[in-house]
């Protein structure tokens, strides 16, 4: 297990400096590599299809921006999930936005339904939940990680579902390891209380 | 140890990775407490199912919808790279320069090519040039009264109906003063006078309008005596100048010009004007016949043309009869 991440660093070390020497193939091999990881990263957090492909293709553009100020002492992958997490923390609030704006408020009415009252009407696309999980025990999963509030979310999902150490949580999101260990407790607990409710 | 420390433990390390008396307290309150016991059993059936979750993959095209955005991006960048090169390097400061200084020469050359280019047309009461020699001329012509003024507009206005030659640049006024002593008028040397001009001006421009053979008859044959008798001094005069008009015209004739308002009106009876257009290149020519006439005040001489007449020359002729002294 060691030893194939540290052969995954040494071929992202490879890939990087073949990129910065001019090979554009160089990079993508870096994204065919990690596209995958990424893309369901946003996914979890974000809980929309759509919203993680394009913030999948936003943070290798990030990638590829500022990839000559990246240090190769220090992990490509953490670094690549740190930009990925900043990435769908900002993307949250747009996302927010996006949501309220699919209730569509009527205010003014046509000459043939002068009876009705005003009314709102819900966006007809597919919920993110009905996109991302097949069976109901995925479904129930991807409701209670969406219900949890973003630090929580984050934590959670960089240990549980990507299976990540607490040190890289920590690198990652830049909490300490105390914080890190209380926010995904607390993540637990709601996620529990969420579960044993439905 | 109480079931709200054991399921507070529970959730901060359902690992079960406490320090060994920790360990071994929770061990002991689980074996006693089904309800903790069936807590951690979720919370670790739980965290099973996070980590079943699956693998989501990226969407086929992923790679190439992110080559078109890298390639849209490199190109912005590239455009805001050269334009922050521009700004911190000075350039677009010497680039409005450049700019304003071509901007400043383009206004130029149009403002001296449409001057250029403007229509023929007579002296304005605003910029008339002025010839070296003509200043008294000018002034002693009346241009500030109202009459000559009104005069010099309805000179304009039948300049203007003149058909101008196509490649005429620009046509100046000037204002000649021919004083013609009254003695020296007589038919005896205005009869004189034509056999001399016509042997001075044999190349003839094309524009040379035909002359009066019967003016000019009458002029080289008429003795003075031919005219009618006056009855008085300003009959007399009157006779002379209108002698001293047709030969006038003629020569501007000969000269191959015209003469656009013959019947110009002096303010007195001795002063009477002419306006005439000639071919500038006829300009000494005519002075030179001119002045066979009588003395010439003002005008130019040949090698002082007015800037840019040459074409056309725009000449007013002041005729005034002065008696023998």
């Amino acid at each position: 297990m060691v030893a194939s991440m540290e052969v995954a660093r040494n071929r992202d070390a490879t890939d990087i400096i073949d990129f910065l020497a001019g090979k554009r193939e160089a990079f993508d091999s870096l994204v065919l590599r990690h596209k995958d990881r990424m893309f369901n990263l946003c996914c979890r957090l974000l809980g929309d299809r759509d919203d993680a492909e394009e913030c999948a293709q936003e943070i290798f553009i990030k990638v590829f921006r500022s990839l000559k100020t990246f240090r190769l002492e220090s992990g490509f992958s953490t670094w690549l999930f740190r930009i990925a997490v900043n990435t769908c923390k900002n993307r949250r609030s747009c996302a927010e936005y996006r949501f309220w704006r699919r209730i569509l408020r009527i205010g003014s009415r046509p000459d043939e339904d002068e009876d009705l009252p005003e009314f709102e009407i819900a966006d007809q696309a597919p919920s993110p939940l009905a996109q991302l999980a097949d069976s109901e025990r995925d479904r129930l999963l991807q409701d209670a990680i969406n219900s949890l509030p973003q630090d929580q979310k984050t934590v959670i999902v960089l240990r549980h579902v990507e299976e990540l150490s607490y040190e890289e949580i920590c690198s990652i999101t830049g909490y300490n390891s105390g914080t890190v260990k209380s926010k995904l407790a607390r993540a637990r607990m709601q996620l529990h209380k969420k579960l044993q409710g439905a | 140890m109480e079931c709200s420390q054991v399921r507070k433990l529970l959730f901060e390390h359902p690992e079960m990775d406490f320090p060994a008396d920790i360990h071994d307290a929770v061990e002991l309150h689980l074996a006693e407490c089904r309800g903790c016991a069936a807590r951690l059993e979720a919370l670790r059936e739980q965290m099973r199912a996070l980590r079943s979750l699956p693998k989501l993959s990226a969407p086929a095209g992923f790679l190439d919808r992110l080559h078109e955005r890298t390639e849209a991006d490199t190109f912005v960048k590239r455009i805001r790279k050269h334009a922050s090169s521009i700004m911190t390097s000075g350039q677009l400061l010497k680039l409005a320069g450049v700019a304003t200084a071509a901007v400043l020469v383009l206004v130029t050359f149009q403002s001296v090519h449409r001057d250029s280019e403007r229509p023929l047309t007579l002296s304005t009461e605003s910029a008339p040039p002025q010839p070296p020699g003509t200043a008294l001329p000018m002034t002693a012509a009346g241009s500030m009264l109202p009459e000559k003024t009104a005069q010099r507009q309805n000179l304009s206005e039948s300049a203007g109906r003149v058909p101008a030659a196509p490649h005429v640049v620009r046509a100046e006024a000037v204002t000649l003063l021919l004083r013609a002593a009254g003695p020296r008028i007589t038919t005896k040397s205005l009869a004189a006078a034509p056999e001399r001009l016509m042997r001075q001006s044999a190349p003839v421009p094309a524009r040379v309008e035909p002359t009066e053979p019967e003016e000019t008859t009458r002029s080289e044959s008429a003795p003075p005596v031919s005219s009618p008798v006056p009855r008085d001094m300003a009959d007399k005069r009157a006779v002379r100048l209108q002698d001293c008009i047709s030969e006038v015209t003629r020569l501007v004739a000969v000269a191959g010009g015209k003469v656009s308002a013959p019947e110009a009106s002096g303010r007195t009876e001795s002063l009477m004007e002419l306006d005439v257009e000639i071919p500038a290149d006829n300009y000494p020519v005519l002075l030179d016949n001119l002045r066979a006439l009588g003395p010439i005040s003002g005008g130019q001489t040949p090698g002082d043309m007015p800037p840019g007449s040459t074409v056309h020359t725009k000449v007013r002729l002041t005729l005034e009869d002065q008696p023998r002294e």
